[in-house]
Formats: structure tokens, C-alpha cells, sequence
């Protein structure tokens, strides 16, 4: 149990960090963000035993991690939350317009992507290698790169067009 | 006219969030670990307490073939609901959630559908062996009561069996339909983003 929580100690030190902006580029919501980063660690937790270094420990956890996310949901409240991503963005964008204008307009722009693009180009700004953003995902490679490529395109039309405005 | 390039020096300066503290996750996961486990077992410790006290029933009251034929059929019907609670964990606890997510959204989406049926038919076959069960059982506790007597144990059981099925029922269920429907949806539109 002591080595359980020591390992969990240093695997949550050395992810976290990513796995809430994973989650935070799929909700849009800071709150929320820590709920699925909490699911997420409490998955890990559960299934630390299970780990047989088949696989590197943080494409594990990524994978656990996109998993939540995308079965995020857990009451009508947080249902009818997550429909208003893009709406949490923008408030996002009026809270961090001096801090940081440019994190809050990134963000505002993934929650305009499709909830499978969100999750991918987080891992993509993570710089994640492609391999390993596939096997996360589940895509082949090849289409990977394909659907990658037109994601990079599609935010920064994004940002560059809020930008503008 | 920003590249992508810029995005991700944005992305990677951004600052780090403070409520990132281990301690907080940890005590978090460990308290969700434990009334996962603590629910389980209240809804285990229910039934068995039912079930022992309905065997302790058999072996020490003295009753006709009609009372334990009646108590037989609620304790067998209780099994099964126990079988089904455990069967139902066992399904949700073998969901992996470390497979890749379009095998995970699969498995999900066929535990469901195989639930939401499951829920539905089982019910009524639950209610009505329950309710042959207490029949058999009370036609001999309450066989020396006056008709009226009879007719109001009968009448309030029969009420609280069709107010538990067509009402509790109903809207303990329909908030779990719900929100299964939209998961559904919501996987469904998501596997076809992945393909």
C-alpha cells in the first residue's frame, strides 16, 4: 500500500500537468477539468496493480485520461454544462483578457473543434509523438496524421479569425 | 497571421494550475475508492441479511408447505437480484478503462443497451415472483383473520407492488434511461468522429 501510494505520488507529479490540460481543452471548464483529472487519477489508482509496463506509464494514464473524457458525464447539471463549453470559454477570455489573453483565446478556439480534435491536438500541442497519440487514440497512424494535419489547420484559422475580432 | 508553431508556444507557457496538489487528488481518489466499495457492500450486507433471515424463518417456524413454498420463491427471486447486482459490477468493474477509446466506447456501448434491457424485464419478473411469493406466505400468516383483515393486508400489499412498478419504478429508472440515452448518442456521434 505504501509503495502503491508512493508510486501514485510520483506518476501524478510527473502527469498531472498534461492530464489537466487534456481535460481542460476538452471541457473548456476549469471545475470540470478537475473533476475528469480526479476520475482520471482515481482509474489510475484503481488499476495501478494491472500496470505491466506493456506500455510507457504515461501513454497509460493519457489513454485512461481520454477515456473519461469521453464518457464525461455524470449528472444532468454537468450535462447541461458541458453543452456550454464554448459559452465557459468565452467567460474564460473575459477573465484571463490581462493575464493571458492568448491561453484563454486558444482555449475558446479547441472548444470549437470536435470533442475527438479536442482531444488530439491537446496531445499534439503536448508535443505527445505521433505513434503515441495513435495508440492513444486508437487511429491508425496514417490516418493520424491526416486528421492532424486538418486540425492544426482548423484552429489556426480559428485563432487567427477571433483574433481579428 | 499566427502559425501553428505560435499556438503551441501559447500552449506551453501557459501557467500552471494551483489546485494541482497530489495530497488533494489522493485523499480525493482514496475516499471515491471507499464509498465505491462501501455501497457495494451495504447493498451485499442487505440482501444477506434478507436472505439468512428468511432461511432462519424456514429452519425455526413451523409452518405448512404453503408458507415455506412462498418464502422459497422470494428467496430464490432475491438471489437472482443479488446474482444480477454482482453480475452488473463485475460488467462495469471489466470495463478497461485503459483500452484504446474506440474498443472502450464498444464495450460501453453494449453494456448499455444488454443494462437497459436487463433493468426493464427483469423488474417485473422480480415483482411478480415476489409478489407469488408473499401471497402463498401471507395466505397462511393471515389465515385467521376476519375478510376485512385479509383484504386490507392483501389490498396495501398489492398497492405498495404497483406503486413501487408503475411509479417508483418508473422514476427511479427514467432518470438512469436518460442519461444512458444520451451517453448512447454521445458515443455513437463520437465513434463516428474517430473513424
Amino acid at each position: 500500500m505504501a509503495n502503491k501510494e508512493v508510486a501514485f505520488r510520483n506518476i501524478f507529479e510527473a502527469n498531472s500537468k498534461k492530464i489537466f490540460h487534456l481535460c481542460l481543452g476538452y471541457t473548456g471548464d476549469n471545475d470540470a477539468a478537475n473533476d475528469l483529472l480526479q476520475e482520471t487519477f482515481l482509474k489510475v489508482w484503481q488499476n495501478l496493480d494491472k500496470f505491466r509496463n506493456q506500455a510507457m506509464i504515461s501513454t497509460w494514464i493519457y489513454r485512461i485520461a481520454v477515456n473519461t473524457c469521453l464518457t464525461y458525464l455524470r449528472s444532468e447539471k454537468r450535462q447541461a454544462k458541458d453543452e456550454l463549453t464554448e459559452t465557459i470559454a468565452e467567460t474564460r477570455a473575459e477573465e484571463f483578457s490581462e493575464k493571458n489573453e492568448q491561453v484563454a483565446l486558444l482555449y475558446k478556439c479547441i472548444s470549437k473543434l470536435e470533442e475527438s480534435e479536442r482531444i488530439i491536438i491537446t496531445m499534439v500541442l503536448d508535443e505527445l509523438p505521433y505513434p503515441e497519440i495513435a495508440e492513444i487514440s486508437g487511429i491508425s497512424e496514417g490516418n493520424l496524421r491526416v486528421k492532424i494535419h486538418r486540425i492544426k489547420q482548423k484552429l489556426t484559422e480559428l485563432y487567427n479569425h477571433h483574433e481579428r475580432l | 497571421m499566427k502559425d501553428f508553431d505560435h499556438l503551441m508556444s501559447v500552449w506551453q507557457e501557459q501557467p500552471v494550475h494551483d489546485k494541482l496538489s497530489v495530497d488533494n487528488v489522493l485523499k480525493q481518489v482514496k475516499k471515491d475508492v471507499n464509498s465505491l466499495a462501501n455501497k457495494l457492500w451495504w447493498n451485499i450486507i442487505a440482501i444477506v441479511v434478507v436472505l439468512s433471515m428468511s432461511l432462519l424463518l424456514m429452519i425455526f417456524a413451523v409452518f405448512t408447505w404453503v408458507a415455506y413454498v412462498g418464502i422459497l420463491i422470494m428467496m430464490v427471486s432475491m438471489l437472482f437480484y443479488f446474482t444480477m447486482i454482482i453480475r452488473h459490477y463485475r460488467i462495469l468493474s471489466k470495463h478497461d478503462a485503459t483500452l484504446s477509446p474506440t474498443d472502450y466506447l464498444v464495450s460501453l456501448h453494449e453494456y448499455q443497451k444488454a443494462r437497459s434491457k436487463t433493468v426493464g424485464w427483469f423488474y417485473y419478473l422480480y415483482v411478480l415472483m415476489i409478489g407469488i411469493g408473499l401471497l402463498f406466505y401471507m395466505y397462511e400468516i393471515f389465515d385467521a383473520f376476519p375478510l376485512y383483515g385479509k383484504i386490507l393486508v392483501y389490498g396495501i400489499t398489492a398497492v405498495w407492488l404497483l406503486f413501487c412498478t408503475f411509479y417508483l419504478k418508473r422514476r427511479i429508472f427514467m432518470n438512469e434511461q436518460e442519461k444512458l440515452n444520451v451517453m448512447i448518442d454521445r458515443l455513437e456521434r463520437l465513434k463516428s468522429q474517430f473513424e
